[in-house]
């Protein structure tokens, strides 16, 4: 049951923060909208990795999995935008 | 029966299932380099032509990419919920019924998005196949390529909706016919694909929906 219970917490989370960056686009904030919406991306995404992909739950060896793609992803993402930023 | 493994590889089947995870994984990870991938170059094109890219953004349906997004977060509910149930005892049919109702809101999320492609092409909002381009803007060019960018990331997110609905369709139809323990390993591999489906559109919805600047 608390099992239930964690995934129901996580779903109104997700959509606790789906509304947060919905309703935060209806006003302008500059920059803020863009930190914003980031920000509850990653928080989302970090929850249903957690939660409902177990991630919590499961070997250290998934985890590795997961960051080592992260990882990977982030040295394509810094090389580029270094790339752009310095030109 | 329970420490059975279907491979003499493996001592435990606890050990079987976590190296079921993690070949999932493995597969996860090279579909996220190709999401990212199509991420970046989209990230790259939208700093050449930020206006445009904001003005094609707010002829977007907001109420249809929210609602949408709240579909598929629930359906990600039910498959988190349906293997809470396919792991404890003698609840298969909850399991199996709730993996079902995933894939329905998978189909409820085509619907709307389709239905989206359809207001958006009839609006002459699709540069695609040769059709006429209807934007009018002062970066024409640039608006093109954010309706090329929009297009191509949510149809190749669809085409992975549509496998995932696949995926779910054939471990129901082949539920009768098999053991607890495969039951087991097919809804864990259904549900961490289903779940990653989720994350790229999470990341899609901000990107594509709200922009802002």
């Amino acid at each position: 049951m608390t099992e239930t219970r964690s995934a129901i917490v996580t779903w109104v989370g997700l959509l606790v923060l789906l509304a947060i960056t919905a309703a935060s686009s209806r006003f302008d904030l500059g920059w803020g909208n863009v930190t914003i919406n980031l920000a509850v991306a990653v928080a989302k995404a970090l929850l249903i990795l957690v939660v409902f992909m177990r991630l919590k739950a499961n070997a250290i060896v998934l985890r590795l999995a997961a960051a080592a793609t992260i990882l990977w992803i982030g040295i394509m993402y810094v090389l580029v935008f270094a790339d752009y930023a310095s030109r | 029966m329970a420490n059975a493994t279907e491979s003499i590889a493996f001592d435990t089947a606890a050990r079987e299932r976590q190296a079921d995870r993690l070949g999932m994984w493995v597969f996860i990870a090279s579909e996220a380099l190709l999401f990212a991938a199509v991420i970046l170059a989209y990230l790259v094109v939208r700093a050449h032509h930020s206006a445009a890219f904001t003005a094609g953004s707010k002829e977007l349906s907001f109420p249809l990419g929210t609602l949408n997004t709240a579909v598929l977060l629930t359906s990600s509910l039910a498959m988190a919920l349906a293997e809470i149930r396919a792991d404890a005892p003698n609840s298969f049919r909850q399991a199996r019924l709730l993996m079902l109702a995933a894939a329905a809101l998978g189909i409820v999320f085509l619907a709307i998005k389709f239905t989206e492609y359809h207001d958006e092409i009839s609006r002459g909002l699709a540069p695609l196949f040769g059709w006429p381009f209807a934007f009018r803007g002062p970066d024409v060019r640039g608006a093109a390529l954010f309706f090329d960018f929009y297009f191509a990331m949510t149809a190749l997110h669809a085409v992975h909706l549509i496998v995932g609905i696949l995926a779910i369709a054939g471990v129901a139809i082949f539920w009768g016919r098999a053991a607890a323990a495969s039951r087991r390993r097919r809804t864990t591999a259904v549900a961490l694909y289903w779940h990653f489906v989720d994350v790229i559109w999470v990341f899609l919805y901000p990107l594509l929906y709200l922009i802002n600047r």
